[in-house]
Protein backbone atom coordinates (compact mmCIF):
# COMPACT_ATOMS: atom_id res chain seq x y z
CA UNK A 1 0.00 0.00 0.00
CA UNK A 2 2.77 2.71 1.02
CA UNK A 3 4.59 1.28 -2.40
CA UNK A 4 1.48 2.17 -4.27
CA UNK A 5 1.12 6.06 -2.93
CA UNK A 6 4.68 6.18 -3.02
CA UNK A 7 4.90 5.65 -6.52
CA UNK A 8 1.55 7.55 -6.75
CA UNK A 9 3.39 10.39 -5.38
CA UNK A 10 6.34 9.74 -7.63
CA UNK A 11 4.16 9.98 -10.56
CA UNK A 12 2.70 13.17 -9.55
CA UNK A 13 6.22 14.99 -8.83
CA UNK A 14 6.92 13.72 -12.54
CA UNK A 15 3.78 15.48 -14.48
CA UNK A 16 4.58 18.12 -11.84
CA UNK A 17 8.22 18.78 -13.26
CA UNK A 18 7.28 17.65 -16.58
CA UNK A 19 4.08 20.87 -16.44
CA UNK A 20 7.21 23.08 -15.62
CA UNK A 21 9.58 22.10 -18.47
CA UNK A 22 6.91 21.59 -20.75
CA UNK A 23 8.23 18.19 -22.26
CA UNK A 24 5.75 15.99 -23.27
CA UNK A 25 3.04 17.00 -20.95
CA UNK A 26 0.46 17.23 -23.83
CA UNK A 27 1.06 13.72 -24.99
CA UNK A 28 0.14 12.53 -21.33
CA UNK A 29 -2.77 14.59 -20.81
CA UNK A 30 -4.07 13.59 -24.27
CA UNK A 31 -4.12 9.94 -23.19
CA UNK A 32 -5.58 10.45 -20.29
CA UNK A 33 -8.42 12.12 -21.40
CA UNK A 34 -9.13 9.87 -23.99
CA UNK A 35 -9.28 7.10 -21.52
CA UNK A 36 -11.60 9.34 -19.72
CA UNK A 37 -13.53 9.81 -22.84
CA UNK A 38 -13.70 5.96 -23.76
CA UNK A 39 -14.76 5.21 -19.94
CA UNK A 40 -17.31 7.67 -19.87
CA UNK A 41 -18.90 6.50 -23.73
CA UNK A 42 -18.91 3.18 -21.89
CA UNK A 43 -20.72 4.28 -19.49
CA UNK A 44 -23.39 5.93 -21.49
CA UNK A 45 -23.54 3.83 -23.79
CA UNK A 46 -24.40 0.58 -20.85
CA UNK A 47 -26.70 3.47 -19.82
CA UNK A 48 -28.58 4.24 -22.95
CA UNK A 49 -28.72 0.24 -23.66
CA UNK A 50 -30.73 -0.11 -20.39
CA UNK A 51 -32.75 2.89 -21.12
CA UNK A 52 -33.83 2.39 -24.98
CA UNK A 53 -34.85 -1.79 -23.51
CA UNK A 54 -37.13 -0.09 -20.54
CA UNK A 55 -38.48 2.04 -22.89
CA UNK A 56 -39.29 -0.48 -25.81
CA UNK A 57 -40.75 -2.32 -22.64
CA UNK A 58 -43.03 -0.22 -21.31
CA UNK A 59 -44.03 1.00 -24.73
CA UNK A 60 -45.36 -2.66 -25.95
CA UNK A 61 -46.64 -2.81 -22.32
CA UNK A 62 -48.82 -0.06 -23.15
CA UNK A 63 -49.45 -1.51 -26.56
CA UNK A 64 -50.11 -4.59 -24.94
CA UNK A 65 -52.94 -3.17 -22.50
CA UNK A 66 -54.91 -1.49 -25.40
CA UNK A 67 -54.60 -4.73 -27.54
CA UNK A 68 -56.01 -6.23 -24.41
CA UNK A 69 -58.89 -3.38 -23.71
CA UNK A 70 -59.35 -3.47 -27.71
CA UNK A 71 -59.92 -7.59 -27.33
CA UNK A 72 -61.91 -7.34 -24.35
CA UNK A 73 -64.27 -4.55 -25.38
CA UNK A 74 -64.80 -6.58 -28.46
CA UNK A 75 -66.22 -9.78 -26.22
CA UNK A 76 -67.75 -7.58 -23.68
CA UNK A 77 -69.89 -6.02 -26.58
CA UNK A 78 -71.22 -9.63 -28.09
CA UNK A 79 -71.44 -11.15 -25.31
CA UNK A 80 -73.12 -8.79 -22.41
CA UNK A 81 -75.32 -7.36 -24.76
CA UNK A 82 -75.74 -9.13 -28.30
CA UNK A 83 -75.67 -12.81 -26.77
CA UNK A 84 -78.86 -14.89 -26.10
CA UNK A 85 -78.09 -18.90 -25.62
CA UNK A 86 -74.46 -18.69 -24.65
CA UNK A 87 -72.87 -22.66 -25.09
CA UNK A 88 -69.18 -23.18 -23.27
CA UNK A 89 -66.87 -25.99 -25.09
CA UNK A 90 -64.03 -27.10 -23.51
CA UNK A 91 -63.62 -23.81 -21.41
CA UNK A 92 -61.97 -22.94 -24.95
CA UNK A 93 -65.10 -21.73 -27.87
CA UNK A 94 -68.00 -19.92 -27.47
CA UNK A 95 -70.86 -20.00 -29.01
CA UNK A 96 -73.70 -17.86 -29.11
CA UNK A 97 -77.29 -16.90 -31.03
CA UNK A 98 -77.45 -13.26 -30.81
CA UNK A 99 -80.32 -10.94 -30.83
CA UNK A 100 -80.80 -10.93 -34.12
CA UNK A 101 -82.49 -14.22 -35.05
CA UNK A 102 -80.56 -15.70 -38.10
CA UNK A 103 -77.93 -14.46 -36.49
CA UNK A 104 -75.33 -16.65 -34.71
CA UNK A 105 -71.22 -16.77 -33.61
CA UNK A 106 -68.64 -18.72 -32.20
CA UNK A 107 -65.57 -17.23 -30.55
CA UNK A 108 -62.62 -19.73 -30.99
CA UNK A 109 -59.13 -19.67 -30.22
CA UNK A 110 -56.68 -20.91 -33.22
CA UNK A 111 -52.79 -20.56 -33.48
CA UNK A 112 -52.40 -18.11 -30.60
CA UNK A 113 -55.18 -16.20 -32.20
CA UNK A 114 -58.40 -15.29 -31.51
CA UNK A 115 -61.47 -15.32 -33.80
CA UNK A 116 -65.21 -14.75 -34.47
CA UNK A 117 -67.36 -17.08 -36.97
CA UNK A 118 -70.27 -15.26 -37.51
CA UNK A 119 -72.66 -17.01 -39.28
CA UNK A 120 -76.58 -15.35 -40.68
CA UNK A 121 -78.54 -15.82 -43.44
CA UNK A 122 -75.56 -14.42 -45.96
CA UNK A 123 -73.16 -16.58 -45.36
CA UNK A 124 -70.54 -17.24 -43.06
CA UNK A 125 -67.52 -14.86 -42.01
CA UNK A 126 -64.61 -15.05 -39.94
CA UNK A 127 -62.82 -11.91 -38.85
CA UNK A 128 -59.96 -11.74 -36.11
CA UNK A 129 -60.40 -10.28 -32.70
CA UNK A 130 -56.61 -9.53 -31.97
CA UNK A 131 -53.58 -7.78 -33.00
CA UNK A 132 -51.46 -9.77 -35.34
CA UNK A 133 -48.37 -8.66 -33.38
CA UNK A 134 -48.96 -10.00 -30.33
CA UNK A 135 -49.99 -13.99 -29.95
CA UNK A 136 -53.27 -14.68 -27.91
CA UNK A 137 -52.06 -17.45 -24.83
CA UNK A 138 -53.78 -19.15 -22.13
CA UNK A 139 -57.33 -18.69 -23.71
CA UNK A 140 -59.93 -19.53 -21.46
CA UNK A 141 -64.02 -19.21 -20.61
CA UNK A 142 -65.47 -20.15 -17.35
CA UNK A 143 -68.91 -20.18 -16.12
CA UNK A 144 -69.35 -18.38 -12.76
CA UNK A 145 -73.18 -18.46 -13.07
CA UNK A 146 -76.09 -18.70 -15.33
CA UNK A 147 -75.39 -15.03 -16.24
CA UNK A 148 -71.88 -14.43 -15.38
CA UNK A 149 -69.28 -15.16 -17.25
CA UNK A 150 -65.26 -15.34 -16.54
CA UNK A 151 -62.63 -14.77 -19.40
CA UNK A 152 -58.96 -14.65 -19.00
CA UNK A 153 -56.17 -15.04 -21.86
CA UNK A 154 -52.77 -13.82 -21.78
CA UNK A 155 -51.10 -11.31 -24.64
CA UNK A 156 -47.44 -11.92 -25.39
CA UNK A 157 -45.31 -9.78 -27.03
CA UNK A 158 -41.85 -9.32 -28.33
CA UNK A 159 -40.33 -7.93 -24.80
CA UNK A 160 -42.94 -9.12 -22.27
CA UNK A 161 -46.72 -10.62 -21.92
CA UNK A 162 -49.41 -9.25 -20.16
CA UNK A 163 -52.44 -11.48 -18.20
CA UNK A 164 -56.20 -10.05 -18.65
CA UNK A 165 -58.94 -11.43 -17.23
CA UNK A 166 -62.95 -9.94 -16.65
CA UNK A 167 -66.17 -10.81 -15.55
CA UNK A 168 -69.09 -10.52 -18.12
CA UNK A 169 -72.14 -9.81 -16.73
CA UNK A 170 -74.59 -11.29 -20.00
CA UNK A 171 -77.75 -9.19 -19.74
CA UNK A 172 -79.78 -10.96 -22.59
CA UNK A 173 -78.11 -14.47 -22.24
CA UNK A 174 -78.06 -17.44 -20.22
CA UNK A 175 -74.78 -19.69 -19.99
CA UNK A 176 -74.68 -23.11 -20.77
CA UNK A 177 -71.59 -25.51 -20.40
CA UNK A 178 -71.38 -28.37 -23.06
CA UNK B 1 -10.53 33.71 -30.87
CA UNK B 2 -9.93 32.83 -27.70
CA UNK B 3 -12.54 35.41 -26.02
CA UNK B 4 -15.05 34.36 -28.72
CA UNK B 5 -14.67 30.58 -27.65
CA UNK B 6 -15.53 31.25 -23.82
CA UNK B 7 -18.02 29.46 -22.45
CA UNK B 8 -18.85 27.38 -25.92
CA UNK B 9 -18.84 24.29 -23.58
CA UNK B 10 -21.23 25.72 -21.38
CA UNK B 11 -23.94 26.69 -24.59
CA UNK B 12 -23.36 22.99 -25.43
CA UNK B 13 -24.10 21.43 -22.10
CA UNK B 14 -27.54 23.86 -21.58
CA UNK B 15 -28.41 22.48 -25.12
CA UNK B 16 -27.86 18.98 -24.05
CA UNK B 17 -29.68 20.02 -20.42
CA UNK B 18 -32.44 21.95 -22.84
CA UNK B 19 -33.27 18.71 -25.02
CA UNK B 20 -33.12 16.18 -22.14
CA UNK B 21 -35.89 18.55 -20.42
CA UNK B 22 -37.70 18.79 -23.48
CA UNK B 23 -37.95 15.00 -23.88
CA UNK B 24 -38.46 14.37 -19.93
CA UNK B 25 -41.53 16.60 -20.40
CA UNK B 26 -43.02 14.96 -23.24
CA UNK B 27 -42.43 11.98 -20.98
CA UNK B 28 -44.85 13.21 -18.52
CA UNK B 29 -47.38 14.77 -20.75
CA UNK B 30 -47.91 11.44 -22.38
CA UNK B 31 -47.73 9.01 -19.34
CA UNK B 32 -49.93 11.63 -18.19
CA UNK B 33 -52.40 11.32 -21.21
CA UNK B 34 -52.19 7.22 -20.60
CA UNK B 35 -52.83 7.90 -17.08
CA UNK B 36 -55.98 10.03 -18.06
CA UNK B 37 -56.92 7.35 -20.58
CA UNK B 38 -56.62 4.17 -18.52
CA UNK B 39 -58.38 5.86 -15.22
CA UNK B 40 -61.68 6.75 -18.06
CA UNK B 41 -61.64 3.04 -19.01
CA UNK B 42 -61.40 1.81 -15.34
CA UNK B 43 -64.26 4.60 -14.84
CA UNK B 44 -66.32 3.23 -17.84
CA UNK B 45 -66.05 -0.35 -17.12
CA UNK B 46 -66.80 0.57 -13.04
CA UNK B 47 -70.27 2.40 -14.50
CA UNK B 48 -70.83 -0.69 -16.80
CA UNK B 49 -70.71 -3.14 -13.98
CA UNK B 50 -72.82 -0.71 -11.49
CA UNK B 51 -75.34 -0.55 -14.23
CA UNK B 52 -75.90 -3.75 -15.43
CA UNK B 53 -76.11 -4.74 -12.01
CA UNK B 54 -79.02 -2.31 -11.37
CA UNK B 55 -80.36 -3.49 -14.47
CA UNK B 56 -80.42 -7.04 -14.05
CA UNK B 57 -82.25 -6.16 -10.28
CA UNK B 58 -84.93 -4.46 -11.64
CA UNK B 59 -85.98 -5.47 -15.04
CA UNK B 60 -88.13 -8.46 -13.53
CA UNK B 61 -90.08 -6.26 -11.31
CA UNK B 62 -93.46 -4.74 -12.16
CA UNK B 63 -91.88 -1.06 -11.54
CA UNK B 64 -94.81 1.63 -11.36
CA UNK B 65 -94.26 4.73 -13.22
CA UNK B 66 -91.81 7.47 -12.40
CA UNK B 67 -88.43 8.06 -11.96
CA UNK B 68 -85.79 6.95 -8.76
CA UNK B 69 -82.01 7.22 -8.23
CA UNK B 70 -80.94 3.90 -6.91
CA UNK B 71 -77.64 4.66 -5.93
CA UNK B 72 -75.19 7.30 -5.35
CA UNK B 73 -71.42 7.19 -4.04
CA UNK B 74 -67.98 7.55 -5.65
CA UNK B 75 -65.53 5.13 -6.67
CA UNK B 76 -61.79 4.76 -7.02
CA UNK B 77 -59.68 5.61 -8.50
CA UNK B 78 -59.96 9.01 -8.10
CA UNK B 79 -63.10 9.43 -5.96
CA UNK B 80 -64.90 9.72 -8.73
CA UNK B 81 -68.97 10.97 -8.05
CA UNK B 82 -71.15 8.16 -9.78
CA UNK B 83 -74.91 8.21 -9.81
CA UNK B 84 -77.53 5.41 -11.00
CA UNK B 85 -80.73 6.93 -11.89
CA UNK B 86 -84.01 4.48 -13.45
CA UNK B 87 -87.10 5.16 -15.20
CA UNK B 88 -90.02 3.65 -15.68
CA UNK B 89 -92.71 4.77 -18.00
CA UNK B 90 -96.20 3.31 -19.30
CA UNK B 91 -97.71 4.01 -23.10
CA UNK B 92 -101.25 5.71 -22.53
CA UNK B 93 -103.13 2.36 -22.36
CA UNK B 94 -101.00 0.61 -19.86
CA UNK B 95 -99.49 -2.06 -21.69
CA UNK B 96 -96.39 -1.06 -22.60
CA UNK B 97 -93.66 -0.72 -20.12
CA UNK B 98 -90.08 0.65 -20.71
CA UNK B 99 -87.50 0.57 -18.35
CA UNK B 100 -84.31 2.77 -18.36
CA UNK B 101 -80.96 1.99 -16.37
CA UNK B 102 -78.79 4.89 -16.65
CA UNK B 103 -75.35 5.10 -14.77
CA UNK B 104 -73.31 8.61 -14.92
CA UNK B 105 -70.37 9.99 -13.43
CA UNK B 106 -71.34 13.38 -12.72
CA UNK B 107 -68.03 14.97 -13.21
CA UNK B 108 -67.29 13.76 -16.98
CA UNK B 109 -70.83 13.60 -18.35
CA UNK B 110 -70.98 17.14 -18.73
CA UNK B 111 -67.49 16.92 -21.59
CA UNK B 112 -68.09 16.48 -25.52
CA UNK B 113 -66.42 13.71 -27.21
CA UNK B 114 -66.78 11.44 -23.34
CA UNK B 115 -69.47 9.15 -24.26
CA UNK B 116 -68.12 6.12 -21.97
CA UNK B 117 -69.04 8.47 -18.85
CA UNK B 118 -72.59 7.73 -18.97
CA UNK B 119 -73.69 4.03 -19.26
CA UNK B 120 -77.74 2.87 -20.30
CA UNK B 121 -79.79 -0.22 -20.28
CA UNK B 122 -83.08 -0.22 -21.63
CA UNK B 123 -86.37 -3.19 -21.65
CA UNK B 124 -89.51 -2.84 -23.69
CA UNK B 125 -92.06 -5.18 -22.40
CA UNK B 126 -95.78 -5.16 -23.63
CA UNK B 127 -98.36 -6.69 -21.89
CA UNK B 128 -102.04 -7.73 -23.61
CA UNK B 129 -105.29 -6.77 -23.20
CA UNK B 130 -107.04 -9.33 -20.83
CA UNK B 131 -110.04 -9.50 -23.56
CA UNK B 132 -107.60 -10.42 -25.92
CA UNK B 133 -105.90 -12.85 -23.42
CA UNK B 134 -109.12 -14.44 -22.67
CA UNK B 135 -109.93 -14.75 -26.77
CA UNK B 136 -106.01 -16.60 -27.48
CA UNK B 137 -107.24 -19.63 -25.49
CA UNK B 138 -109.86 -20.98 -27.62
CA UNK B 139 -110.26 -18.76 -30.79
CA UNK B 140 -107.78 -18.53 -33.63
CA UNK B 141 -109.34 -15.79 -35.30
CA UNK B 142 -111.38 -12.97 -34.05
CA UNK B 143 -112.36 -9.88 -36.00
CA UNK B 144 -115.67 -7.75 -36.75
CA UNK B 145 -116.36 -8.78 -40.33
CA UNK B 146 -115.39 -12.11 -41.82
CA UNK B 147 -115.49 -13.37 -45.28
CA UNK B 148 -114.51 -17.05 -46.34
CA UNK B 149 -115.35 -18.90 -43.43
CA UNK B 150 -116.38 -21.70 -45.15
CA UNK B 151 -112.52 -22.40 -45.67
CA UNK B 152 -112.62 -22.69 -42.21
CA UNK B 153 -112.79 -26.81 -40.99
CA UNK B 154 -112.97 -25.95 -37.43
CA UNK B 155 -115.37 -22.99 -37.09
CA UNK B 156 -114.96 -22.98 -33.10
CA UNK B 157 -111.83 -21.23 -33.78
CA UNK B 158 -113.50 -17.93 -34.85
CA UNK B 159 -114.87 -15.59 -32.71
CA UNK B 160 -116.78 -12.16 -33.91
CA UNK B 161 -115.22 -9.38 -31.62
CA UNK B 162 -116.66 -5.76 -30.54
CA UNK B 163 -114.96 -2.86 -31.31
CA UNK B 164 -112.75 -2.68 -28.22
CA UNK B 165 -111.54 -6.47 -28.47
CA UNK B 166 -110.07 -5.61 -31.96
CA UNK B 167 -108.19 -2.23 -30.82
CA UNK B 168 -104.51 -1.98 -31.16
CA UNK B 169 -102.81 -1.39 -28.30
CA UNK B 170 -100.81 2.15 -28.08
CA UNK B 171 -97.79 1.01 -30.05
CA UNK B 172 -96.57 4.71 -30.93
CA UNK B 173 -94.86 4.27 -27.93
CA UNK B 174 -92.22 2.16 -29.47
CA UNK B 175 -90.86 4.87 -31.57
CA UNK B 176 -87.39 6.32 -30.81
CA UNK B 177 -87.49 3.13 -28.27
CA UNK B 178 -87.72 0.26 -30.71
CA UNK B 179 -85.46 -0.83 -33.54
CA UNK B 180 -86.26 1.86 -36.47
CA UNK B 181 -85.38 0.66 -39.67
CA UNK B 182 -85.00 -3.14 -41.12
CA UNK B 183 -85.35 -4.28 -45.06
CA UNK B 184 -86.63 -6.98 -46.28
CA UNK B 185 -82.73 -8.30 -47.18
CA UNK B 186 -81.80 -7.18 -43.54
CA UNK B 187 -85.30 -9.20 -42.44
CA UNK B 188 -84.08 -12.66 -44.29
CA UNK B 189 -80.14 -12.48 -43.70
CA UNK B 190 -80.56 -11.61 -39.85
CA UNK B 191 -83.78 -12.45 -38.87
CA UNK B 192 -85.94 -9.81 -36.09
CA UNK B 193 -84.56 -8.29 -33.39
CA UNK B 194 -85.52 -9.22 -29.85
CA UNK B 195 -85.09 -5.48 -29.33
CA UNK B 196 -88.55 -5.20 -31.31
CA UNK B 197 -89.16 -3.17 -34.51
CA UNK B 198 -91.24 -0.36 -35.15
CA UNK B 199 -91.05 1.34 -38.66
CA UNK B 200 -93.34 4.49 -39.01
CA UNK B 201 -93.36 4.29 -42.73
CA UNK B 202 -96.13 4.60 -45.08
CA UNK B 203 -94.53 2.08 -47.37
CA UNK B 204 -95.72 -1.72 -47.29
CA UNK B 205 -93.26 -4.14 -45.86
CA UNK B 206 -92.57 -7.36 -47.40
CA UNK B 207 -91.07 -10.40 -45.82
CA UNK B 208 -89.50 -12.62 -49.25
CA UNK B 209 -90.74 -14.80 -50.32
CA UNK B 210 -89.74 -19.18 -49.30
CA UNK B 211 -87.58 -17.47 -46.61
CA UNK B 212 -87.14 -18.76 -42.70
CA UNK B 213 -87.14 -15.68 -40.37
CA UNK B 214 -86.15 -16.54 -37.16
CA UNK B 215 -86.24 -13.85 -33.94
CA UNK B 216 -88.53 -13.52 -31.07
CA UNK B 217 -89.82 -10.14 -31.59
CA UNK B 218 -92.89 -7.71 -31.87
CA UNK B 219 -92.90 -6.02 -35.65
CA UNK B 220 -94.49 -2.78 -36.06
CA UNK B 221 -95.11 -0.88 -39.35
CA UNK B 222 -97.50 1.93 -40.32
CA UNK B 223 -98.58 0.66 -43.23
CA UNK B 224 -99.58 -3.01 -44.80
CA UNK B 225 -97.31 -6.10 -43.90
CA UNK B 226 -96.82 -8.28 -46.83
CA UNK B 227 -95.47 -12.34 -46.02
CA UNK B 228 -94.36 -13.90 -49.37
CA UNK B 229 -95.50 -17.62 -50.08
CA UNK B 230 -93.62 -20.34 -48.17
CA UNK B 231 -92.27 -17.85 -45.25
CA UNK B 232 -91.53 -19.87 -42.08
CA UNK B 233 -91.43 -18.02 -38.67
CA UNK B 234 -90.12 -20.38 -36.42
CA UNK B 235 -89.95 -18.46 -33.13
CA UNK B 236 -92.32 -16.25 -31.11
CA UNK B 237 -93.86 -13.17 -33.18
CA UNK B 238 -96.24 -10.21 -32.40
CA UNK B 239 -97.19 -8.50 -35.74
CA UNK B 240 -99.00 -5.34 -36.01
CA UNK B 241 -100.21 -3.13 -38.74
CA UNK B 242 -101.54 0.12 -37.69
CA UNK B 243 -103.09 1.99 -39.98
CA UNK B 244 -102.66 -0.71 -43.16
CA UNK B 245 -103.70 -4.95 -43.76
CA UNK B 246 -102.03 -8.20 -42.94
CA UNK B 247 -100.94 -10.13 -45.93
CA UNK B 248 -100.58 -13.99 -45.14
CA UNK B 249 -99.69 -15.50 -49.38
CA UNK B 250 -100.17 -19.58 -49.58
CA UNK B 251 -97.93 -21.34 -47.49
CA UNK B 252 -96.94 -19.60 -44.82
CA UNK B 253 -96.48 -21.16 -41.59
CA UNK B 254 -96.34 -19.40 -38.31
CA UNK B 255 -94.75 -21.28 -35.22
CA UNK B 256 -96.41 -18.87 -32.50
CA UNK B 257 -97.65 -15.70 -33.52
CA UNK B 258 -100.03 -12.89 -33.26
CA UNK B 259 -100.78 -10.90 -35.72
CA UNK B 260 -103.05 -7.94 -35.36
CA UNK B 261 -103.72 -5.60 -38.29
CA UNK B 262 -106.29 -2.47 -38.25
CA UNK B 263 -107.84 -3.28 -41.84
CA UNK B 264 -107.90 -6.66 -43.16
CA UNK B 265 -106.04 -9.65 -42.91
CA UNK B 266 -106.02 -11.64 -45.66
CA UNK B 267 -104.90 -15.37 -45.06
CA UNK B 268 -103.88 -17.88 -48.20
CA UNK B 269 -104.20 -21.16 -48.89
CA UNK B 270 -101.97 -23.67 -47.18
CA UNK B 271 -101.16 -22.06 -44.19
CA UNK B 272 -99.98 -23.43 -40.79
CA UNK B 273 -101.22 -20.99 -38.11
CA UNK B 274 -100.41 -21.40 -34.35
CA UNK B 275 -101.36 -18.40 -32.18
CA UNK B 276 -104.43 -15.49 -32.55
CA UNK B 277 -104.94 -13.09 -35.82
CA UNK B 278 -107.18 -9.91 -34.93
CA UNK B 279 -108.52 -7.65 -37.30
CA UNK B 280 -111.71 -5.72 -38.47
CA UNK B 281 -112.10 -7.75 -41.24
CA UNK B 282 -110.48 -11.64 -42.13
CA UNK B 283 -110.68 -13.28 -45.76
CA UNK B 284 -109.72 -16.80 -46.01
CA UNK B 285 -108.69 -17.12 -49.49
CA UNK B 286 -108.42 -21.14 -49.13
CA UNK B 287 -108.11 -23.70 -46.39
CA UNK B 288 -105.52 -23.61 -43.88
CA UNK B 289 -104.52 -25.39 -40.30
CA UNK B 290 -105.11 -23.49 -37.51
CA UNK B 291 -104.41 -24.07 -33.58
CA UNK B 292 -105.38 -21.95 -30.44
CA UNK B 293 -102.01 -21.10 -28.25
CA UNK B 294 -102.65 -18.75 -25.59
CA UNK B 295 -98.81 -18.25 -24.86
CA UNK B 296 -98.66 -16.06 -27.86
CA UNK B 297 -100.23 -13.57 -25.58
CA UNK B 298 -98.12 -13.83 -22.54
CA UNK B 299 -95.87 -10.88 -21.66
CA UNK B 300 -93.19 -10.55 -23.95
CA UNK B 301 -90.05 -8.75 -22.91
CA UNK B 302 -87.47 -6.91 -25.30
CA UNK B 303 -83.53 -8.08 -24.75
CA UNK B 304 -81.81 -5.18 -22.77
CA UNK B 305 -80.17 -2.68 -25.13
CA UNK B 306 -77.85 0.63 -24.91
CA UNK B 307 -79.25 2.92 -27.56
Amino acid sequence: MQQISSRFVLCCNCLVKLKSKQQGFLLTELVCSLALAVMLAAMVTAGLGNIINGWQYLREQIQLQQAGCYMQSILEKNLSYNAVAINIKDKQEIAYTTILGNKSALFYCNKQGLYLRTASGSGVGTNPVFLPSYTVQQWQIRKVNSQQLYVSFCLQGKYGRRFFEQLLICCNGEIKNE
Amino acid sequence: MSKSEKGSVSVVLLIICFVLALLAHLALISSRQELKEGRQRVLAKQLRHLNNSFFMKLANEELPSGKWQCFQGRVQPGKESVTVNCKSEYSSDGLINFLEVKSKADNYAGQSGNADAVQRLCRLKMNFAEAQKKMAEKYVLTSKKATGLENLEQEALYIQASTEEVTLPALSFFQGKAASSITSDEAVNEGLTRRFVYLNSSQIFTFKKNSVIRGQSIFTNKASIIIGANCHFPDRLAMYSTQGNITLEDNVRLDKALLHAYGTVTIGSGCKINGLIIANNIVLKGKSAFSADADVLAAFASCAFSN
